[in-house]
């Protein structure tokens, strides 16, 4: 389909249930000015409707964020796959044994804990081996033994740009660095640092659902 | 052998009475509703929801408790579907000046508005909604950026990454970008593979068993495989192919795993697929009387199985690609003289027809398929569709079994046999209206609310008038619409 | 204490020959208790899905009792057994296949009807509905008779307010799993399912048995930082109020913590510690109970309804749960332990669930039955061994205040070819359910069966006399079993059924 036609699309679409917009959404000129003039900020969703990326979406962003193989992302017990696991709780589906078919709602206390397990579980895996020293560094090279502010910043810039594929705020690295500090003062390693930092990044709701 | 006859399958209408003699939920109330709405959002496709007035049906919400307080004011309860009839308009307009959720919004104005009168946390927005941006959000406003983060996820199954988003702020048409994405990942394993999205979309339709499963990875008692099934339900929503082929499909689909994963038509007669496929993993209807996905050989075993009158493969198949559910009272569309109980079920029991007047013309023309029992004679015919097969049920207590018509109605409409059953079905507005149902639900985790109902009502409208059934066509519409695109 | 319809308003209701719903509205109960959950009872809803058959159960017919035996599913005299001292039958049943399977059956349930008979109650129903899927949700809805609500459902609402885990579904994807339509109920009320019993525990905690294992108070820095992560994101700016957010944060942010403190991974897991599952070396630790649970049910490795059964003593015994529903579903389960086809025949104990379960019956009614009867009865005897030996308090057991439902989707038909002994039968309405408790009025049969039919009969909701003019529906037998747990449903409009309920 060519742009011209899909702007028609949009315009034939677009006219519908659009109360909610208001007009500048409907503008016959919209779609062709997609971010000229300058937006006051603030304000907040009215739909307020968000989606659970659910087992497989989850998975393939932690592969992607930490560079690791689906399969090494996390076991339990040291063999079995917590996809397996943890399948339901994590939002697959088992249709042809359990006859579940579609995931089931966010409703147990389960899905936050099978969730926490994976993250961390992969989180820990990227540090061991970028701290374990066989290969170089991925994504935490920047937490050395000195755990100062401006690796710390770096390595705030890194995990956001792996976990969330976003830049972070000056508000989001001054927490990282504060957490960082305040963990160096705590004795923390700089490889549990960078499990925490990971961890609380990798199970905030942004990276978990869309 | 005479006894007394249990009311095998008269569940459908007693579902929803409740016994202590809570009225009937009635199902010309959602027409009736729109016809005295007929623009308001909710009525968008026709009819409004069972939602409107009941939270757990047979129970009411706020706005069903006003309703029938001023329904038929005192009429003996349940009402018969006459008085309700009669009554409903007039009631619906006593209520409508009533705040019956007490959110401060009249009824009437939440009907107009599409928000819903009976729930409080539902009203009609008060305040415009400004354009604005919060961080990467554009809110109140088409966002194109948003769009592209969600096309990555809902059809590639993983984040887009930066660079990803990057190319879009430097694309010189963002939105012809955004749909350049979605065409990529239409083409994904995450979308098209097995277990994929699409894939997954079937499970509810086919209801796999493993335990029962022919083929590879067969179970202990093989008896049909469902991997065709699977294969052609994604062959007929990619590649903007002909989905009405769900129901219309003479071929067959075989999936060749990859990436990238290929899905091939193959079209052999039973005996061929026999000797190329053996006795487990071979199709049993012959070319004429197939109906795509409710003719294949897992479909009669899983859902036909024995029974001479196969009342649940009937419901399933309306359930599944109508998106009627009869056990909700949904698609009830009685057809005169029915039931007429062949098989002696006792469906003409009051508590029973009113349902069974839908369902069992329903189901007839689906009698000629054999399911389990097919095995005893299919040497013979070749095929799983035979004309005589209720003869076959010797052990029926019934000599009328074997009268049975072929002939049946759907949607209203007489057909002579399941062919054309399918055919009704397929080129029904409730068929493209379910497939678009597919993945809405899939994308917005649920069915649209009476304020989006217009949207999807022109999304399916769209689909069957314009699309011809593709339905990655549909999709690229409905990422289009705002209730995709606005944050 | 309930208190129940007296003699003078009893003899109202037969007198003026008042309906069953009349007397039901004559009888609303209440109950004394201020919170329900400060002294709860305990459903268990065991699934016998696909059709058991209450007359190849504990009301059987001889042949010799009905003139039509031959066309009719009755049983050679021989197999059917009185129990001493309760008017319930057993069944003993042996053949060298279950039709097409080469698989031997032999059973008999005259040791677990004697050993139970007291607590053991029959009532007869027909139901409203043959497709599997439907029947079973009306099994656990009674027909939609008060809302929509489940009995789980109704029953963790009203008992289970400081459970952590008040409906848990050990068994999930059939219809006696279906959540109710009353969205009206607490969260709180609603079906967890569990789909893995046997490793579930642990998804009960965050980080106990991970990486992070021994770094609690690091692991509660870094959720700290993720909390004020969350807050300084945009997106929590632009979804604050987006309702699956504000759950999640429920379940992740005070339910979790919770179920960390209570430290339900341990007291859950029955695991053994061994090579499979190192469980020590990854900081946990089974359950003290987990031999004990272990022991009752061997094959919880292999045959998941033990692994369910299992799990569910534990839950039960931690008061972690107060409605929990496990049993058998269509699947298959194969024991892979007892070997493969040997001369052509499975091997004794190869079949924990036959394919399609009870409804196996198709093709063979008799021998499907009594297989899957007698597995039930054995999932069924070691749950009761075990509740019966956990004190609840002031000397009463568990079990005591258990209310065991064994649900199914619908009954069988009742016919049978001439003589033919390897019939296959078909669905039917009509049918009778077991319930066993000290709660409800055991060592009863209400209803009973009419041997030149097989069909059964219905009974008095107030009296319990047995009325060969009526019929049980579902809704009845629903409220019955609320009753019997002293359920408050004086607002549902439920007929009141004390019949089944004992004192």
């Amino acid at each position: 389909m060519s742009p011209e036609r899909r702007r028609h699309t949009y315009g034939a679409l677009c006219g519908l249930g659009l109360a909610l917009v208001g007009s500048l959404a409907c503008s016959p000129s919209e779609p062709q000015q997609e971010t000229p003039a300058p937006l006051p900020t603030g304000g907040e969703s009215r739909r307020a409707r968000v989606r659970f990326k659910g087992l497989h979406r989850l998975e393939n962003d932690l592969s992607q964020a930490l560079s690791l193989p689906i399969e090494e992302l996390c076991t339990e017990l040291g063999s079995e796959p917590c996809s397996r696991i943890h399948k339901i709780a994590l939002g697959g589906v088992m249709p042809y044994t359990r006859g579940i078919h579609e995931p089931l709602p966010l409703r147990s206390v389960s899905n936050a804990a099978a969730v926490d397990r994976l993250v961390i579980s992969a989180c820990a895996r990227r540090a061991e081996l970028d701290f374990g020293g066989a290969t170089p560094p991925v994504l935490f090279g920047d937490l050395t033994q000195t755990l100062d502010d401006l690796g710390a910043e770096r390595a705030a810039r890194r995990l956001y740009n792996a976990l969330l594929r976003r830049d972070e705020s000056p508000e989001e690295r001054a927490e990282i660095v504060t957490f960082v500090a305040q963990q160096k003062a705590k004795g923390a390693t700089p490889q549990e640092v960078a499990l925490l930092a990971c961890y609380a990044l990798g199970t905030s709701v942004e990276a978990l659902f869309y | 052998m005479v006894r007394t006859k249990a009311l095998l399958s008269c569940g459908l209408a007693a579902v929803l009475w409740g016994w202590t003699g809570v009225a009937l939920a009635q199902p010309p109330a959602t027409k009736i509703f729109c016809d005295v709405y007929p623009d308001a959002p909710a009525c968008a496709k026709g009819s409004t929801e069972c939602s409107t007035c009941h939270d757990a049906v047979p129970g009411r919400n706020a706005f069903g408790r006003t309703v029938e307080k001023h329904l038929a004011p005192g009429e003996p309860r349940p009402l018969a579907t006459e008085t309700f009839v009669a009554g409903l308009p007039e009631a619906l307009a006593t209520a409508e000046g009533e705040d019956s959720d007490g959110d401060g919004v009249t009824n009437r104005e939440e009907i107009r508005s599409g928000s819903a009168p009976g729930d409080a946390g539902s009203k009609p927005a008060t305040e415009a909604c400004t354009p604005s941006v919060v961080g990467r959000y554009r809110l109140c406003t088409y966002d194109a950026a948003y769009v592209l983060r969600k096309v990555y996820l809902d059809f590639c199954g993983r984040s887009a990454t930066m660079a990803e988003q990057a190319e879009l702020q430097s694309a010189a048409d963002p939105r012809a970008h955004v749909h350049k994405v979605l065409d990529t990942c239409l083409k994904s394993e995450n979308w098209r593979g097995k277990d994929g999205v699409v894939w997954n979309l079937a499970n509810r339709k086919i209801r796999p068993s493993a335990s029962i499963k022919s083929g590879k990875d067969a179970g202990p008692v093989p008896l049909g495989d469902y991997e065709d099934d699977y294969a052609l339900f994604v062959y007929t929503q990619i590649d903007n192919h002909d989905a009405r082929d769900l129901l219309l499909a003479r071929y067959f689909v075989e999936r060749i795993d990859g990436p990238p994963t290929i899905y091939e038509t193959f079209d052999r007669s039973p005996v061929q697929d026999y000797i190329q496929r053996g006795q487990d993993g071979a199709q049993v209807v012959d070319r004429d009387h197939r109906a795509g996905m409710i003719t294949t050989r897992w479909f009669l075993v899983a859902f036909t199985m024995f029974t001479p009158l196969p009342r649940t493969s009937a419901a399933q198949a309306y359930r599944a690609y109508l998106g009627r559910d009869l056990a909700m009272q949904e698609g009830i569309v009685p057809i005169a003289g029915e039931p007429f109980d062949y098989d002696a079920k006792g469906v003409k029991a009051p508590e029973c027809a009113s349902c069974h007047a839908t369902l069992d013309p329903l189901t007839y023309p689906f009698s000629r398929y054999g399911g389990l029992d097919s095995l005893k004679w299919i040497s013979k015919t070749l095929t799983a569709y035979w004309t005589e097969r209720l003869s076959q049920f010797p052990e029926a207590d019934t000599t009328e079994l074997a009268n049975t018509p072929e002939a049946g109605a759907i949607l209203g409409q007489p057909v002579a046999n399941l062919v054309e059953w399918a055919e009704v079905a397929a080129n029904s507005p409730e068929f493209a209206e379910t497939l678009v149902m597919n993945y809405w639900r899939e994308f917005f985790g649920g069915p649209p609310t009476a304020e989006e109902m217009p949207t999807f009502a022109e999304l399916a409208l769209r689909l069957r008038t314009i699309h011809n059934y593709g339905i990655e066509r549909m999709l690229h519409d409905l990422i289009d619409t705002e209730v995709y695109g606005v944050p | 204490m309930t208190p129940r319809l007296s003699r003078r308003n009893a003899l109202k209701a037969v007198l003026g020959g008042l309906t069953v719903a009349s007397a039901g509205l004559l009888t609303q109960r209440k109950v004394r208790a201020e919170d329900p959950s400060e002294d709860p009872r305990f459903l268990i809803v065991l699934t016998a899905t696909g059709g058991a058959s209450i007359i190849d159960s504990v009301m059987a017919v001889r042949a010799s009792e009905c003139p039509n035996a031959s066309r009719l599913n009755t049983f050679p005299d021989e197999q059917v057994q009185s129990i001493p001292g309760s008017p319930f039958r057993a069944v003993k049943y042996a053949s060298k296949k279950v039709g097409p399977l080469p698989y031997a059956v032999d059973t008999d349930q005259a040791p677990f009807v004697k050993k139970y008979h007291q607590d053991l109650l029959a009532v007869t129903w027909t139901t409203t509905s043959v497709n599997h899927a439907v029947g079973e949700r009306r099994a656990i809805t009674g027909n939609e008779a008060w809302r929509g609500r489940t009995l789980q459902e109704i029953v963790a609402a009203y008992y289970g307010k400081k459970a952590l885990l008040p409906n848990a579904h050990l068994v999930a994807g059939l219809g006696f799993n279906e959540a109710g339509s009353d969205t009206t109920l607490p969260d709180y009320a609603f079906g967890e399912v569990v789909a893995e019993p046997l490793y579930w525990p642990l998804s009960l905690h965050g980080t106990k048995g991970t990486p992070a294992r021994d770094k609690a108070s690091q692991v509660a820095d870094a959720r700290a930082l993720r909390s004020r992560l969350e807050a300084a994101s945009e997106m929590n700016r632009v979804y604050q109020h987006a309702p699956l957010l504000k759950r999640w944060r429920e379940l992740r942010d005070s339910r979790l913590p919770a179920f960390e403190q209570a430290n339900l991974i341990d007291r859950l897991l029955f695991l053994p510690n061994d090579d499979k599952h190192p469980l020590g070396a990854y900081g946990l630790s089974p359950s003290a109970d987990a031999q004990r649970v272990r022991d009752a049910f061997p094959d919880y490795d292999r045959d998941p309804v033990d692994a369910q059964a299992a799990l569910a003593f534990l839950l039960l015994k931690q008061r972690l749960s107060v409605a929990i529903t496990l049993g058998f579903t269509f699947e298959l389960s194969y024991n892979e332990a007892a070997g493969g086809l040997g001369n052509g025949e499975l091997p004794p104990g190869a079949l924990f669930n036959l394919p399609i379960g009870f409804d196996f019956s198709h093709q063979s009614h008799r021998a499907a039955q009594a297989l899957m009867w007698s597995r039930v009865f054995k999932v069924v005897d070691g749950l009761i061994t075990l509740l019966k030996s956990e004190e609840y308090a002031g000397g009463q057991s568990l079990w005591d205040r258990t209310l065991l439902y064994i649900a199914t989707d619908f009954g069988r038909t009742k016919d049978r070819p001439e003589n033919h002994e390897g019939f296959g039968s078909g669905h039917d309405l009509n049918n009778g359910v077991l319930l066993l408790s000290p709660m409800v009025n055991g060592n009863r049969i209400l209803g009973g069966v009419d041997p030149t039919t097989c069909l059964t009969y219905g009974f008095d909701p107030i009296t319990g006399a047995p009325d060969p003019g009526r019929t049980m529906n579902e809704a009845q037998i629903f409220s019955g079993i609320l009753g019997a747990l002293r359920v408050d449903t004086s607002a549902s409009g439920l007929p009141d059924v004390p019949a089944m309920r004992k004192g």
